[in-house]
């Protein structure tokens, strides 16, 4: 697990990555992170440098090297080794790393019981570079520690203006007044694979009577204290419901039925969509 | 552009298994290494 010290992605957090997870031997969303690490890549003017079906045979090799069917691949793509300056051109070219690790889903408990979130202090990533998931991630790691240090599950960040933004490795969603499912505008946030593999299937949310519909939304932070749910969205989480915002109950204090649908419309999604390498 | 030659991740693996099993590490490749592709079991 040795990463050369002079590749920019130690020194200078220059490099791009993505966390995609295999369940029961088919790979979740894996066409939407690959695109999304060739858009990020493109974004900082890295040359990926292997292609994607290279990347996926890679993957497959990994799978079978390690014997798992349930896998959280980690992929970074750096700007590679060469001088301790942040000059990418000092570089002999970009590389690869390519982790696969058991996947460890979030105990059951926390499903059953709900997370507790509140409001980072952590000032949000300007509007270009929270699109792009770079290694440069340092306020991801202040904002998970805050969630610790305040024994908490997660925070989220806010705008200047008082926007709701996103948790450290997590989107946010809640269910408003209109039985509307709302997600933060992507202005300052990610645009997470599963949240967006989620809107897609949301209208089976909407035919069973659970929302009215789901969409893109620049909301105030304020808005969580009034939703009817809230949940958090990720690529190991699936979906998970949140009961409690900065001391405040959300609802009833219990997990929701959006939530739990929504979680079980993603697992679904897994077995039946899912990519087999 | 040659780049020197690093320890074989292998070797690095050998060294601190109870590290990568600590850690649910299974697999990993470097393309620094060369594409070798070990277990880390």
């Amino acid at each position: 697990m040795t990463v050369p010290v002079d590749d920019h992605l130690v020194h200078r957090g220059d490099g791009v990555f993505e966390a995609f997870k295999m369940v029961d031997g088919k790979v979740f969303l894996l066409d939407e992170h690959l695109a999304r690490l060739e858009r990020s890549a493109g974004d900082i003017f890295l040359e990926l440098r292997h292609t994607k079906e290279e990347m996926i045979d890679i993957c497959k090799q990994l799978a079978e090297v390690s014997g798992l069917k349930d896998i959280l691949f980690r992929l970074y793509a750096s700007r590679g080794p060469g001088g301790f300056t942040p000059n990418p051109y000092a570089s002999v070219g970009p590389q690869l790393y390519l982790i696969a690790s058991a996947l460890r889903n979030p105990a059951p408990e926390l499903y059953e019981n709900g997370a507790k979130i509140g409001f980072s202090q952590v000032a949000i990533k300007s509007g270009g570079l929270a699109k792009v998931k770079t290694c440069n991630y340092i306020s991801n790691v202040l904002m998970a520690k805050e969630a610790v240090d305040q024994k908490l599950n997660f925070v989220v960040n806010v705008t200047e203006d008082g926007f709701l933004g996103e948790g450290p490795t997590e989107n946010i969603v809640y269910l408003n007044e209109a039985n509307e499912l709302i997600y933060s505008s992507f202005d300052h946030t990610l645009r997470g694979t599963t949240l967006l593999r989620l809107h897609e299937l949301s209208g089976e949310l909407q035919a069973q009577g659970l929302i009215t519909g789901m969409k893109e939304a620049k909301q105030s932070a304020d808005e969580l204290y009034k939703a009817k749910e809230v949940f958090m969205i990720g690529t190991t989480l699936d979906a998970l419901p949140v009961v409690e915002v900065a001391g405040q109950t959300v609802g009833d204090g219990k997990p929701g039925p959006v939530a739990k649908l929504a979680r079980e419309l993603l697992k679904k999604d897994q077995q039946e969509n899912g990519t087999v390498l | 552009m040659g780049y020197p030659v690093y320890n074989d991740v292998t070797e690095i693996v050998n060294a601190c298994p109870e590290y990568a099993a600590q850690n649910d590490y299974h697999a990993m490749y470097s393309s620094v290494f060369q594409g070798s592709l070990p277990t880390l079991n």
